[in-house]
């Protein structure tokens, strides 16, 4: 195994549907019975979680001109990992019978970790992510996508956060905050936007 | 008659005659200043003659006018080229702008539009401000103008935001009834 994480033994399901992560902006949901493998990566906790859930992230952002960009909302199918403080699972959560696996495609518990290696490897080999794992307050979410790419969300406790799906890249703070996508860039810095948008150009100066 | 008195009527008759010499001068006077100034009776072929050409001189400055200067509400703008931008935008499938123009048909949503425009609200805030619009209606014209791309919903805290297109078709409606109704007073 390559050293930066480390996989459990044990597979557990969880029990209730639990929300890992939800902040003004966004919510990411995980439904009773799917299945979680707990890992670490150094020092910080995370899980590979397949089975059912939900991401909502308002990649939108509020300008003088208008609001830019769409809420995304996607069913979560695939395995992902979440990383960093996503709350207390453990209550939540049972260990997992053979036959939840099955449901799920998994031959066993190798075969879920297999997955599960497979997924931190790559996280690790394209993330440059990994440095920060450790900051107090973050997480950090690696959702596997059809095609095999990847959407990552990271949310800090100070409201930060950053998601990057195919096509789009959102990043939100109280100061700053970007947007691309549907062939719009949108620019906020403290009184200042810049948006790019059906050709045209805006600058502006002023509160939003 | 003397040959006093002869001379008496003499003299008499010339300064008559000085007299008359001196007010046919004052008369020559202001025949002269007079010659200056022309006097025409404008009769009516002359008086429809003059109209018709002021009349088309008129119409070729505000054909004119109408390429190159929109008057609007706030003011006059004055294009240095003529306006084929304007021809260029309005290029596209009929069918689809009627199709978002027709999110602006109703009252209801003008003035949902109207209440984002000074930001976002949750829909408990609209139905504050819009007391008329039953929550039924409201959630549909809510809808309706979210498909047309003119509001968009947060999903996390549902609050609905005015899109760039939204503004602009605001303003675009406001501003054509305020011409429209400048035209019909």
């Amino acid at each position: 195994m390559r050293s930066g994480f480390e996989l459990g033994n044990t597979v557990y399901k969880f029990v209730e549907d639990v929300t890992l992560l939800e902040t003004d902006k966004c919510i990411v949901k995980v439904f009773k019975d799917s299945l979680v493998l707990p890992l670490t990566f150094g020092n910080v906790q995370g899980y590979f979680i397949h089975g059912k859930g939900r991401l909502v992230v308002d990649t939108i952002i509020e300008t003088r001109k208008g609001a830019f960009g769409k809420p995304t909302d996607k069913e979560l199918k695939e395995p992902f990992i979440a990383i960093g403080d996503v709350g207390e699972i453990k209550e939540k959560t049972a260990e997992a019978e053979p036959s939840s696996l099955t449901v799920l495609g998994y031959g066993d518990v190798k075969a879920l970790r297999e997955k599960a290696e497979e997924i931190c490897r790559e996280v690790l080999r394209k993330t440059t992510f990994r440095r920060d794992f450790e900051k107090e307050g973050k997480r950090v979410f690696y959702f596997l996508t059809e095609g095999d790419s990847y959407d990552v969300l990271v949310s800090k406790e100070n409201g930060k956060l950053v998601y990057v799906s195919k096509g789009k890249v959102f990043v939100f703070s109280d100061k700053k905050s970007l947007f691309t996508g549907f062939g719009e860039i949108v620019v906020s810095k403290g009184d200042k936007t810049v948006i790019v948008a059906n050709g045209n150009v805006f600058v502006e100066k002023g509160a939003t | 008659m003397s040959e006093s008195e002869w001379r008496d009527e003499i003299k008499r008759l010339q300064e008559e005659i000085a007299a008359l010499k001196e007010q046919l001068k004052i008369v020559k006077e202001k025949g002269e200043r007079k010659r200056g100034r022309i006097y025409i009776d404008i009769n009516h072929r002359i008086r429809d003659y003059v109209e018709d050409v002021m009349e088309g001189i008129f119409e070729g400055i505000s054909s004119e006018l109408e390429k190159s200067v929109l008057i609007g509400p706030r003011g006059v703008a004055i294009y240095r080229k003529k306006p084929r931008v304007v021809e260029k935008e309005i290029e596209g499938d009929p069918v689809e702008i009627a199709s978002i123009m027709s999110a602006l048909g109703n009252e209801h949503r003008i003035r949902i539009l109207r209440e984002l425009m000074r930001g976002g609200k949750y829909v408990s805030e609209l139905q504050e401000k819009l007391p008329e619009i039953t929550p039924s209606t409201l959630s549909s014209h809510l809808d309706l103008l979210q498909d047309a791309g003119l509001i968009v919903q947060e999903k996390v805290r549902g609050r609905y935001l005015i899109t760039m297109p939204g503004r602009i078709a605001y303003r675009m409606a406001v501003k054509i009834h305020k011409m429209c109704r400048g035209r019909l007073e």
